[in-house]
């Protein structure tokens, strides 16, 4: 009658318990897991793409020091607010130079809501050291020195040839101006 | 085989100059615009010859720029054919009127009633006008049309006003606009309260109300069930969903498509690869796009996957119910989910919400080793479904307790829209697989699982037979997949042409549609959910009068609702 | 010799003042009866959630007290004692109050009655009872139904709609199956030519199980249902009727009603041993003569405890009038048939 549930009982009560002990022991997560985010500052181009997609908008750009000045121009890194992520990973798929990922970190409790918003260097699993940093600061000042030479370079030459070209007779009269003007260009330039 | 066009032919030789337009899709899909006044007429030819008995819903659409408002009617058939014919009113936005079904079928009533109570569209012959998602106080707001601001009005502040009648019972009542009293259609919104509306049908002092939630052990979800007792035997039940609606369908249309796509999970948490798989399917009518044929089996697998964990879970509840949460078979179930359930952890990356099919395609390719963890963990599902089958059948405690108790005969089963396992169980096969194929579902074979009983019982054995069917389709499945891309090239930003969509899978509770509608933006216009469990809810009340209440639970234990899917 | 001289004055006076020496012994050994009885149930209490766990494929209590949980039980009552005490508005109080002083009110007078054993002292068996009646089978058996008056008293004074039904229920659950139970022990007695429990148990030669089958099994069926054990639990079920008639109490006025069911647990299973399976009837252990009896006494009541138990967790449960017609329809007529079949038997022996 009921015999057949109580016998299966039985058997059940003889094997091994299948209870995990956790926090002892953690389960073993698949590699596609989706856990809280690990960002990998020295790519992210600062392009709020993650912050756009996000349906909960949870995913604010907020300025941090460890990333590549070169990269990203704001320097303004993603801070997610885990009390209103719901770890859909759509910020993951939008990301267009794969710098967010998702982790197999599941454990997620703090004492209040502001402890759960994870600032940049809360996820980050890569990001510059201090010596880098400065390099790279060092190197993005270079270069945008060199664009301003350049530019202002570009932008006086564009203004003597459009003298040379506008007025003849008083272009001959500067003529010897602007000769002796390209003669210091060039030999800046070669300097 | 009858196809869409030949519909169309033959309402259009019976009802000349009534349709407006028409849009002929597929052999399967019709779309016609009638004249409202010919609706109730067209809908009686077309449900008496030519087969259309399944109401499958009604969605409401404001269309504020041209100043008019739209029902779109779905009318389909339980197996006499398998078009899908989707009827559109339009009426005007001043005083929204459009006739019910409800003399023509029965379960027409809650889909109308939440238009009316979302849009404010009246509907002539309805029985029982009443709110049925919102709270009391919010009758008369609309919230749902294009130029809802908020509740209290934030520009005129009109609420509800609250006033007791002559018997003492509480009213809510809008008062009209200036316009709407000039137009003088407009019905004044009276509406009664839910418990005194209950104990309006008191007879006695010896028959009682008894509360069965929002707060109970029945399903998983709240929902208020109130039974009136004589003793220990139902008299009538009371039944007011609700409690959980979270207003999906209209956060959906602040969101662009790919973001909607989050809120399709938090429907039927327990399936959420259904509810994912229609949406996307919808979408890609939209965008004319197919999704890439590996994309296509695993999607078929996941779906697979997921009812059969779906199932192990309504039937592990379901067990709860009938023998409290100490019975071993029910921690049984649970263990052997857990397996099925870290299958799908694998390719997804998450348990229950997984976001996992997109437009054209899916998120993640299936790992490596899929196929050598899949298959023992398939037979292992198999063995012990065959147990738990062998165990019920042979339980005469089970047997006193299920067989013969909620009966549903097959001609009520219909009438009252229900589908999904409950429908099998007496002996209609209508699986949504088979009636209108997507995916790589015509390439495989599989049976529809069926019975004859109609009782709790029989329901509880579809649903077990049905495992095993999922557990060949898997097995087919992994034999003929092939190798290939994961996802179609899509454009950078999505934006799909004007138009509408209505795309149909089968849920593990039944039909699932979803209803999408496209005016060429980035977000999506209109989406509407035709959910399976509404209408198991809307058939509950009749079939729990005559019965005790230890059998309304097995009764509404035994349908495996989701309350999450109904209130959306 | 100061102390020899103090006892000796003291058993003067005991030889005395009888009544008043009776009446002091009466008492301490109520205390520690309770004492027993009360640890005694929270071991069952305890071995209830292990093996529950064991049959589910996990643990049960496993941190409280090392790894085998055992201070569970003592952390749950003082959570309890710790609750705040709410008595429901419309409740009549004083019968609100009541309800679980006469639940253990039944309990400690069943238990004043019933042997825990023997110890066997050269040979002969000295029952362990406080109160050893003529009539102990009979007045347990009656004493055991004031447990119905105090649910249905539970009930009826919560003020509560699942209250009342489960306070039905449970009214015609233990009504319907106290007659059963009454036939089959007075079969029993039948055949022991005796009412007296320790009588009963020394007349087993052969257990009463098996000489009469169909009364063992309707006395345990009987006797499951009346304990209101699965498969017989509608007045709690949880699922219909939210805790059947213990809804409206909380903290420590619902652990002595839940406690109470445990120790009427305990008494029952050792009722059940005492009638049917031999009591402490057994061959003698070589080295602790003096405690074989009580060993066996013990094992048998740990088997039908965790036959219980075990039975809990494999059934389901029946609907309240499948309960009632198997009562009177098949349980009856059975003990009436068990009760023939004494009278042809013991006339035949005798």
């Amino acid at each position: 009658m009921v015999l057949k549930g109580m016998k299966w009982t039985l058997k059940t009560a003889m094997e091994r318990e299948v209870t995990r002990l956790f926090p002892e022991y953690m389960m073993p997560l698949p590699d596609a897991e989706r856990g809280i985010h690990e960002l990998d500052a020295t790519i992210c181009i600062g392009c709020g793409s993650c912050a756009r997609i996000c349906p909960n908008s949870c995913i604010e750009m907020v300025p941090y020091k460890y990333g590549n000045p070169l990269k990203n121009k704001k320097m303004v890194f993603p801070q997610i607010d885990f009390g209103r992520c719901m770890f859909c990973g759509l910020c993951v798929d939008e990301c267009p130079v794969s710098c967010l990922k998702m982790g197999k970190k599941v454990v997620l409790a703090g004492w209040n809501r502001k402890d759960i918003i994870y600032s940049p260097d809360r996820i980050a699993v890569k990001k510059h050291t201090d010596k880098e940093v400065a390099e790279l600061e060092a190197e993005a000042k270079r270069i945008a020195a060199e664009k301003k030479k350049a530019a202002a370079a570009a932008a006086k030459e564009k203004a003597a040839k459009a003298k040379a070209e506008g007025s003849g007779a008083e272009g001959e009269a500067k003529k010897p101006a602007a000769k002796k003007a390209a003669a210091e260009k060039t030999s800046e330039g070669g300097a | 085989m009858v196809t869409a066009s030949e519909v169309l032919s033959a309402i259009k030789s019976a009802f000349p100059g009534s349709v407006k337009e028409e849009r002929v899709e597929s052999d399967r899909r019709l779309w016609i615009t009638v004249d409202p006044g010919k609706l109730l007429d067209m809908t009686k030819f077309l449900r008496d010859k030519h087969g259309f008995d399944h109401y499958s819903g009604a969605a409401g659409v404001d269309r504020i720029a041209d100043n008019l408002f739209e029902v779109v009617e779905i009318l389909t058939s339980h197996g006499a054919h398998q078009v899908v014919v989707l009827m559109k009113v339009k009426t005007p936005r001043d005083a929204p009127s459009v006739n019910s079904l409800t003399g023509l079928y029965w379960n027409a009533n809650w889909y109308e009633r939440e238009i009316w109570e979302m849009y404010g569209i009246n509907f002539p012959g309805h029985p029982e006008l009443y709110p049925l998602l919102l709270p009391d106080e919010l009758v008369g707001a609309f919230p749902w049309r294009k130029d809802f601001k908020g509740y209290p009005d934030t520009s005129t502040g009109r609420r509800a006003v609250e006033s007791v009648t002559s018997d003492g019972h509480t009213e809510f009542t809008i008062m009209p606009t200036d316009k709407e009293m000039e137009g003088g259609v407009f019905q004044r919104i009276k509406v009664p309260n839910f418990r005194e509306r209950e104990e309006m049908e008191l007879g006695s002092d010896a028959e009682m109300i008894m509360h069965m939630g929002p707060q109970h052990a029945v399903v998983p979800g709240p929902f208020l069930l109130d039974l009136l007792l004589d003793g220990e035997r139902v008299k009538r039940a009371f039944l007011d969903v609700g409690y959980i609606h979270k207003g999906i369908e209209k956060i959906m249309e602040n969101r662009n498509w790919l973001q909607a796509l989050v809120y399709t999970d938090r429907m039927c948490y327990m399936a959420s690869i259904s509810n994912n798989e229609a949406y996307c399917g919808a979408v890609e009518k939209l965008l004319g796009i197919v999704p890439t044929e590996r994309a296509q089996y695993i999607r078929v697998i996941l779906a697979e996957l997921s009812r059969i964990q779906s199932h192990l879970l309504g039937t592990a509840e379901f067990l709860t119910l009938i023998a409290s949460a100490i019975y071993s078979p029910f921690m049984y179930m649970i263990i052997d989910r857990e397996d099925v359930v870290s299958l799908i952890e694998s390719v997804t990356g998450a348990r229950i919400t997984h976001t996992f099919v997109r437009f054209g395609g899916v998120r993640n390719d299936l790992p490596p080793d899929f196929k050598e963890k899949t298959l023992p963990v398939l037979k292992m599902v198999k063995e012990k479904t065959l147990q738990y089958k062998d165990l019920l059948a042979s339980d005469s405690i089970y047997k006193k307790r299920m067989v013969g108790v909620g009966v549903l005969t097959a001609e009520k089963a219909k009438n009252l829209g229900v589908s999904g396992p409950a429908l099998r169980a007496t002996n209609v096969a209508y699986d949504m697989r088979r009636e209108d194929p997507h995916l790589v579902y015509p390439d495989l074979d599989f049976d529809v699982i069926t019975r004859t009983a109609g009782d709790s019982a029989a329901r509880v054995e579809v649903r077990l037979d049905e495992i095993l069917e999922s557990v060949k389709i898997i097995e087919q499945c992994l034999d003929r997949i092939p190798e290939g891309p994961i996802q179609e090239k899509l454009p950078k930003k999505i934006k799909p042409e004007p138009g509408e969509a209505y795309y149909r899978v089968e849920d593990p509770r039944g039909e699932m549609g979803f209803y999408v509608v496209s005016d060429g933006s980035d977000k999506p216009y209109r989406v509407k959910v035709r959910g399976p469990v509404y209408a198991y809810f809307q058939a509950l009340p009749p079939l729990l009068e005559g019965a005790y209440i230890a059998d309304v639970v097995a009764i509404a234990g035994s349908m495996d609702a989701c309350t999450s899917e109904v209130d959306r | 010799m100061e102390l020899f001289a103090f006892v000796e004055t003291i058993m003067n006076w005991a030889a005395q003042e009888r009544a008043l020496t009776a009446l002091i012994i009466g008492l301490i050994g109520a205390a520690i009866l309770s004492g027993v009885i009360n640890v005694g149930a929270m071991a069952v209490v305890w071995l209830e959630r292990k093996v529950l766990g064991d049959v589910q494929s996990r643990f049960g209590p496993n941190r409280t007290g090392s790894r085998w949980g055992i201070l569970q039980l003592g952390a749950d009552a003082i959570k309890l004692f710790t609750k705040e005490d709410i008595i429901p508005k419309g409740a009549d109080k004083q019968v609100y109050v009541w309800a679980p002083i006469v639940a253990s009110i039944s309990t400690m007078l069943v238990a004043a009655a019933i042997p825990f054993g023997a110890l066997r002292i050269n040979g002969v068996d000295y029952p362990l009872v406080v109160a050893n009646m003529d009539i102990s089978a009979f007045y347990v058996e009656a004493v055991l139904s004031i447990m119905v008056v105090a649910a249905f008293m539970a009930g009826f004074s919560s003020y509560n709609k699942y209250s009342l039904l489960g306070a039905f229920r449970g009214m015609a659950r233990m009504i319907s199956y106290e007659v059963p139970m009454g036939v089959c022990v007075i079969g029993v007695a039948l055949m022991a030519h005796s009412l007296n429990l320790v009588d009963i148990v020394e007349s087993q030669v052969v257990w009463y199980a098996f000489a009469q089958p169909i009364g063992f099994v309707v006395f345990t069926i009987a006797l499951i249902t009346d304990l209101g054990r699965m498969p017989f639990d509608q007045s709690e079920a949880e699922e219909e009727l939210v805790a059947g008639y213990v809804t409206e109490y909380g903290g420590i006025r619902w652990g002595l009603l839940y406690f109470q069911e445990y120790i009427s647990m305990v008494l029952g299973s050792i009722l059940l041993v005492l009638l049917f399976l031999g009591g402490w009837r057994g061959p003698s252990i070589p080295v602790i003569t003096i405690f074989s009896p009580m060993i066996w006494f013990l094992m048998k009541v740990i088997i039908v405890l965790v036959f219980l138990v075990w039975l809990r967790a494999s059934v389901m449960r029946f609907r309240i009038d499948q309960v009632t017609d198997l009562g009177w329809k098949w349980m009856l007529p059975l003990s009436l048939v068990n009760l023939a079949w004494a009278v042809l038997v013991g006339l035949y022996l005798a």
